[in-house]
Order: C-alpha cells, then sequence, then structure tokens
C-alpha cells in the first residue's frame, strides 16, 4: 500500500520501551520521526511559534523523563506522546496571563498554509485525508464540539457558554462525534 | 451516579474537556471499573486522531540540539533554565504552517463522455459537484488573500508599536538625564546656599541661583511634556494591543471556517467521484446494449429475407390453387356430361339410331340416342369434315314431317362431334333424324345440304 518504510506502531512502542532503558540513539529516531507531527499540533494550539518549539523541547523532555510509565496495553504509543504534547499545550495556554505582545510578528506565521516537506510520510497523509473523510462526515455540531474541545482546550463548560448551548447538548454531541469517529476511523485504529 | 453516566462522561474525558468536578467523579470511577478503563483508552486513541488534521511542521535544525543536549543534562525532574529561542527577524518573513491543511483537490474530470441526453442528470450532477468544488477553492483563495491583508495589517501595526516603544525608550533616557541634572542641580544650589563668605560670592550665587531656577522651570516643562507624550504612547500602544487581539481573534474564526470548507471540499470530491463512477457504470451499460441493438439489427436483417421468400413461395402456391381449382371444375363439368349421358343411356324409352353419311359426307357415321320420354337426345358423330367458315351442323328431328331444330354443333379437328340437347313436348314425337350444314348460329327451318340421315322406315 505504502512505498516509504512502514513505521508501524509496534515500533513506536519498542523505540518507547528503548527510551525508559536510556538508549539516546532512540530517543533521537523518535524525535526525528515525530517532531514534525508534534510541533504542528503545539502551533495549532499555541498560535505561537516561537511558544511552539520551547513547547516541544519540553513534551521531548516529558518523553525522556516518563518513557517507563508508558504500557503497551491501554493505549497507543502516538495516543501517548500526543497527549503529553496536548497536555504541555494546553497548560500553557491556560497559565498564560496576557499575550506576549513580542510575540505578535512570530503568530503572524500561522497564517500561512503548510510547506509541504519533501519527504512526505505516506502514512502522514493516508491517516490525513482519512480524518478529513470522516470529519466531513459528521454532523457541523458534533464536529465543532471536538475541535473546540481538543485544539482550544475549552471545557464542556466553556464550550457550552461559548455556542450558547446547554451543558447536557454539548456532553452527548461530543459522546455521539467521538463515537461516531472512532467508528469511521476503526480500520486505522485496529492495528495494534 | 450509576454505571451508564459515568459512560457518558468518558468521550468529554477523552477529549481534555471534563469539568474538574465531574473529572475527580470519574476517575474515583476508573479506578474500579476496568471495562471503562478499556473504553477510554479506545476513545483516547480516537480522539488523538484528530492530530492528523494538522499538517507536521519541520523544526529548526538548531531544536533538535538543543532536546537532545536537554536531556543530557536533566537533573531530578522537570526543566529548570528558561529555554526561549531568540528569534530572529527574518522569520517573520519565512513561511510556516497554519492550522489547517489545504487538501489536493482531485483533477475535476469531464462530465462528457459521448453519452446520450437520457443520462443527463448524472452529468449534470457532476458539473453541479465540479462547479461547488470550483466555487469553495475560489472562497478559500479570498480568505488566503484576506488573511494576507490581515497579516500586513498585524505588520505595520507591529512596526508602528516598536516605532513608539523606541521613542518612549528614548524620552524615558532623556527624562532620566533630565532628572539626574536636576538633582546635580539641586545639590549645586544646595551646596551654594550655605551661608560663607562676603558679598561678592552672593552676587555670583544669586546670578547662579535665578539660573538654575530659570532652568528648574525649562526642566519641569520639559518633563510635563514628556510624561504627556507618555500617556500619549501608551495609550496608542494599548490601542494597538487590542486591535491585535481582535485580529488574532478574526484568525481564530478564519482557521475554523478553513476546516469546514475542506471538510465540505472532502464531501463533494467524494460525491464527484461516485458520480463518475455511475457515469462510468451506465457508459458500459450503454456500450452492452448498443452491441445488443447491432446484433437485434442484423437478425432482422435475416428474418426479413427468409420472409420475403417465403412471401415468393406463397405466390406461386397461390397460382398452383388457381390453375388446380380451374382444371377440378372442367373435370366436374365433364363428370356431369357423362353422367348425363350415362342416364340417357339407361333411360327405359330410350333408343339408338344410326345415322349414315350422305354424298356430302360419305365417310360420315353417327350414334344417335333418343328418350321420347324426357326429350333428352345425345348425338356421337365421326369423321364429320370440318364445317366452313360461317358455318355450323345442326341437328333436326323430324316429327309428323315437321322438322324441329334440336341444336347447333362443331366438329373436333379429327371430325368427332358431341351434341347434348333436349327437345320441348311437342317434338318428342321424332321418327327421323338429320344433321344438315347451315349459317353460324342455326336456322329455325333446314336450308342446307344434308350431311347425315337416320334410314328411313
Amino acid at each position: 500500500m505504502t512505498t516509504a518504510p512502514e513505521h508501524t506502531q509496534h515500533s513506536d512502542a519498542e523505540l518507547i520501551r528503548a527510551i525508559a532503558r536510556g538508549d539516546e540513539r532512540a530517543f533521537a529516531r523518535l524525535y526525528d520521526l515525530h517532531s514534525p507531527i508534534l510541533l504542528g499540533l503545539l502551533i495549532r494550539i499555541l498560535r505561537d511559534r516561537a511558544e511552539a518549539e520551547d513547547a516541544l523541547q519540553e513534551v521531548f523532555l516529558q518523553i525522556w523523563q516518563r518513557a517507563s510509565d508508558f504500557d503497551e496495553a491501554r493505549g497507543r504509543p502516538f495516543t501517548w506522546f500526543v497527549t503529553i504534547a496536548r497536555s504541555r499545550a494546553i497548560d500553557r495556554l491556560r497559565s498564560q496571563k496576557s499575550r506576549d505582545r513580542v510575540a505578535l510578528e512570530t503568530a503572524l506565521s500561522d497564517v500561512v498554509p503548510p510547506r509541504r516537506d519533501a519527504s512526505d510520510d505516506a502514512i502522514q497523509s493516508e491517516h490525513n485525508e482519512a480524518i478529513h473523510r470522516a470529519l466531513a462526515e459528521l454532523p457541523e455540531e458534533q464536529r465543532r464540539a471536538l475541535l473546540l474541545a481538543y485544539f482550544e482546550g475549552l471545557s464542556q463548560s466553556e464550550i457550552a457558554a461559548r455556542l450558547n448551548e446547554p451543558l447536557g447538548t454539548i456532553k452527548t454531541r461530543a459522546r455521539s462525534g467521538l463515537s461516531k469517529l472512532r467508528q469511521l476511523l476503526q480500520h486505522l485504529l485496529d492495528v495494534r | 451516579m450509576n454505571h451508564e453516566e459515568y459512560k457518558e462522561l468518558l468521550a468529554l474525558e477523552a477529549l481534555g474537556a471534563l469539568d474538574v468536578g465531574a473529572q475527580e467523579t470519574l476517575l474515583a470511577h476508573l479506578a474500579t471499573c476496568a471495562g471503562c478503563q478499556a473504553e477510554l483508552s479506545e476513545l483516547r486513541d480516537t480522539a488523538a486522531m484528530l492530530v492528523y488534521t494538522v499538517a507536521p511542521v519541520a523544526p529548526p535544525a538548531g531544536l533538535r540540539a538543543r532536546v537532545l543536549e536537554g536531556i543530557r543534562n536533566q537533573g531530578n525532574g522537570l526543566a529548570s533554565e528558561p529555554l526561549r529561542a531568540t528569534v530572529p527577524r527574518t522569520d517573520f518573513n519565512e513561511p510556516v504552517e497554519a492550522p489547517s491543511n489545504v487538501v489536493t483537490l482531485a483533477a475535476k474530470k469531464s462530465a462528457h463522455e459521448g453519452l446520450t441526453t437520457r443520462r443527463s442528470t448524472f452529468v449534470f450532477g457532476a458539473i453541479a459537484a465540479g462547479l461547488v468544488i470550483a466555487t469553495l477553492v475560489a472562497a478559500l483563495a479570498l480568505l488566503w488573500k484576506r488573511d494576507s491583508e490581515t497579516r500586513t495589517q498585524l505588520a505595520r501595526a507591529s512596526d508602528s508599536l516598536q516605532a513608539s516603544q523606541a521613542t518612549e525608550a528614548r524620552l524615558a533616557e532623556s527624562l532620566k538625564q533630565t532628572q539626574a541634572e536636576l538633582s546635580r542641580e539641586r545639590d549645586a544650589t544646595a551646596a551654594d546656599a550655605t551661608p560663607t563668605s562676603g558679598a561678592t560670592p552672593q552676587t555670583d550665587a544669586g546670578a547662579d541661583t535665578a539660573r538654575v531656577a530659570s532652568r528648574n522651570n525649562e526642566l519641569r516643562t520639559e518633563l510635563a511634556r514628556i510624561a504627556g507624550r507618555n500617556e500619549t504612547l501608551q495609550a496608542n500602544i494599548n490601542r494597538l494591543s487590542n486591535r491585535t487581539d481582535e485580529l488574532q481573534a478574526e484568525l481564530a474564526r478564519s482557521s475554523t471556517l478553513d476546516h469546514e470548507r475542506q471538510a465540505e471540499i472532502a464531501r463533494l470530491t467524494n460525491l464527484n467521484r461516485e458520480t463518475q463512477a455511475q457515469l462510468a457504470a451506465l457508459a458500459n451499460r450503454n456500450r452492452e446494449l448498443q452491441i445488443e441493438i447491432t446484433r437485434l439489427a442484423s437478425r432482422d436483417t435475416e428474418l426479413q429475407t427468409q420472409v420475403a421468400r417465403f412471401t415468393n413461395q406463397t405466390n406461386e402456391l397461390q397460382s398452383e390453387v388457381a390453375r388446380l381449382t380451374r382444371r377440378s371444375g372442367d373435370l366436374q363439368n365433364e363428370l356431369a356430361r357423362r353422367r348425363e349421358a350415362d342416364s340417357l343411356i339407361t333411360a327405359p324409352g330410350s333408343r339408338a339410331v344410326a345415322l349414315a353419311g350422305t354424298k356430302a359426307a360419305p365417310g360420315a357415321t353417327a350414334k344417335l340416342i333418343y328418350d321420347r320420354q324426357s326429350g333428352n337426345v345425345a348425338l356421337f358423330a365421326y369423321d364429320l369434315p370440318p364445317a366452313p367458315p360461317g358455318k355450323t351442323y345442326q341437328l333436326w328431328l323430324i316429327a309428323g314431317g315437321k322438322p324441329q331444330s334440336a341444336g347447333v354443333f362443331t366438329t373436333d379437328q379429327e371430325g368427332r362431334a358431341v351434341l347434348r340437347s333436349q327437345v320441348p313436348r311437342g317434338g318428342r314425337n321424332a321418327s327421323a333424324f338429320a344433321v344438315t350444314l347451315e349459317p353460324a348460329g342455326g336456322v329455325s327451318a333446314p336450308t342446307g345440304d344434308k350431311y347425315l340421315l337416320s334410314p328411313a322406315s
């Protein structure tokens, strides 16, 4: 299906186990493989390039320190380090008292469309297309609830306030939307 | 809270959106419920897939080195030193990724592939989907342009802000200097004011004091002006900050809209693909039907050839039937005549008379059969010379010396003749018979020569 060397979940789990043993080369390999998607995620949430790069360092430091906590039976490796990255970003977002004005000029870079990497991972673009297609199948309000929760870090009550909807409605939309998404992406999630 | 209610919280927890209170309750439950733990794990995996909507961004090369250095230097816990990377001004112009991807559109296929108007509905659907995609692409382009303009505005605001800050810094510096001068002057004035000696220094001190006082006033005025300017600049800075906030909110909104439009594009691309698949299927069916039509047309031609052939045969057979019908009619007439002859011969009162030829036809003979009761008479003549043109033979019955016509007849090529006739009641008592040659059509009384006579009795 893909022509690029497949990087499977299984090899990610092996890398994390090696990192837990203190293997620096495994750590460097994990960085090379996944720092682009994590940096993309951090920029998306923080909307500030410089801050995202800072956060990326913190994220990988946490990966290094907590690698031994990872339990393959309880989830996929991708979920594990993406969750670390997202938590870091949301924490930074919430603890900021006021936005850094100097960050203005770097925040501008948010608007530009993505530069295509010369070595586009075939799996990356396959997943990219799959998630876009799946999201397109959700009703608009479910999709909006998921994106606001995940990328803006809004809580249930904050989303309800933002959209002027009752709490219960938000809970239902998040549940239905995520459940439907799981159904649509089953073929990608089942590869354990 | 019952178990179902706990399950309803799992999705929000997987998205990291659970309010604190509810989260504590859920975590307490999870400690004891493996089923919910497993479900939560799956939901988290699903939520993590949302990350694939973001396009990857290659980090700068220096960052890799810092990260690797960072783990080597790690002490006993979290990162300590501030890790802010200096951002050189050139980064401002370097394109970096945006939160949303640009989905590559599949090339639009032409909707016209030589199909008939019966499939125009699908063609129309494909064209409509193509048009909507084109419209959305145009909308995206417009949005991108607006973002560029917003970015330019932000750049200008930023420049202005920096200029203001530079001015502010300069003025603050100037203020500091002025204040330093002021305090020096004050000290100088204080020193001069201590009473020491005579008049001459007094006069100089007075002039000095006046100079310092006026300088003081100048400086105070300057200070007031600078303070005012400072306030104005501060107000500008605040205004620009607010504007920046607004623009960033605008950017966030545009980004969400961008997401939605891309989802729409993806959906329409799918629709387009499905429609094209349908069009292809219909094109195939069309070809199959055309092959069928060709086959049936050639079969039609074959059948028509056969029909023509059968029609010819039928015509021929019908001619044959007509001919045979006529023949049948002829034979039936013949049969009727023979039956008559038969009945004449078998009639009880019938007599046979032999007629002999006269000098006019010496070789001629005839046999006559006559039935007095019915008046039926039959004559069979042999070796009669053929009647000349305009003439015909006529048979006479002579009864009581009066001849009565029994009909006219002609001979065939062999000189034979047959006559069947019936005389009326009045002439049935015939005692003699004769055949004469008369003008064609016969006469009422004999005029011509006799050719056959019954013997005198």
